[in-house]
């Protein structure tokens, strides 16, 4: 974490609203990411995370060492991803359609983008986190226990089985199953 | 074999992600060199883990969505800012309430009653003072009017003692 983001959190938690923008505009692709991994559609993405930055400079105060604000800012985007997950699940709703909205990129790496798109989709939230905090974020086993408030052993069984399924759908997607 | 290999799976996951020990490290090396299997399913957990992060970095928020997220932000400060003054008011009102009780118990409350009956006498003649200019505009006005018209009569009344001299005179 760089120096520039330890004054910027210690600015915004002494009440100074530019560094919140700032914030806002330095960690928006790490919040997004994260939502949009674990939520798997867009506007929900984009619901969660205007929700996650409202929560987390509600409760900056709370924040104990400035050094993990962005574990602390992925566990609060993980947790109002996964509970906007379980209302869209309530509400019966299925996957969106507009899986692909928000990813963009050339037109040969399309196929690939639409298999993981996919198989994230298929696996279930617990895995789908798992991946997402690891491969998305590289985060260490700690770093994800910490996240995700479980043990370090649990993260390296969840990561297991999440990996080995998606590589059963990614092998099927691809033909090399 | 087959029992052997998937023993070998959940250290080749860990081993992916670098969290394995020196030791566990070395031993899945030596077996990745020995059974081609697990070799290939290493390189395929590789695979799908550059093909996961490559998607991951294509994933862009949209281009309204800081905009979108500071102005929620400002608003919900605004929110708290005017919760916080309710606050602020209300401690106020309770403590110059306590305050005022306590003025009135404690023994210089004494005082205080004077005063406020002092305040309240004040109060009562600053009312009365319209109700009275009221009734002493009445008079005036009242006097005026006769002033008017003993004037009208005597002027009336000399009018018609000049009318009656210049008849004389015709």
């Amino acid at each position: 974490m760089e120096q520039a983001d330890l004054d910027l959190i210690r600015q915004a938690r002494r009440g100074k609203p530019e560094a919140l923008a700032d914030i806002v505009r330095n960690y928006q692709q790490f919040v997004y990411r994260t939502a949009y991994g674990v939520l798997q559609n867009a506007t929900d993405a984009e619901d969660a995370t205007q929700e996650a930055f409202i929560k987390a400079f509600r409760s900056l105060k709370q924040l104990r060492e400035e050094r993990t604000f962005p574990t602390w800012l992925a566990r609060i985007a993980v947790r109002v991803s996964l509970d906007m997950l379980a209302s869209r699940q309530r509400r019966a709703q299925s996957p969106s359609d507009e899986v692909s909205a928000a990813v963009s990129g050339a037109e040969d790496a399309a196929v690939a983008r639409i298999d993981v798109d996919r198989a994230l989709a298929r696996l279930n939230e617990e895995h789908r986190t798992v991946i997402v905090l690891r491969a998305f974020h590289g985060l260490e086993y700690d770093e994800i226990a910490q996240v995700l408030d479980i043990p370090v052993g649990t993260v390296r069984s969840r990561l297991h089985h999440a990996r080995m399924q998606l590589r059963r759908f990614l092998g099927g997607e691809r033909g090399d199953g | 074999m087959m029992d052997r290999c998937r023993d070998w799976e959940s250290l080749l996951t860990a081993y992916v992600d670098g969290e394995l020990s020196a030791v566990e490290e070395q031993r899945v090396r030596a077996h990745l060199a020995v059974c081609p299997a697990c070799a290939s399913l290493f390189a395929d957990l590789l695979a799908d883990e550059e093909q996961v992060a490559a998607y991951a970095q294509t994933i862009e928020p949209p281009l309204g969505l800081e905009a979108r997220v500071v102005a929620a932000l400002a608003e919900e400060h605004q929110v708290v800012q005017s919760r916080r003054l309710v606050y602020v008011y209300l401690c106020c009102s309770i403590i110059g309430l306590c305050a005022l009780v306590g003025l009135v118990v404690s023994p210089i409350g004494s005082l205080v009653t004077i005063a406020f009956h002092f305040a309240s006498a004040v109060l009562r003649g600053l009312v009365s003072i319209p109700t009275a200019v009221h009734q002493q505009w009445l008079v005036v006005a009242a006097a005026f009017s006769l002033l008017l018209l003993g004037i009208s009569l005597f002027g009336t009344a000399r009018l018609l003692r000049s009318s009656r001299r210049s008849e004389v005179l015709l």
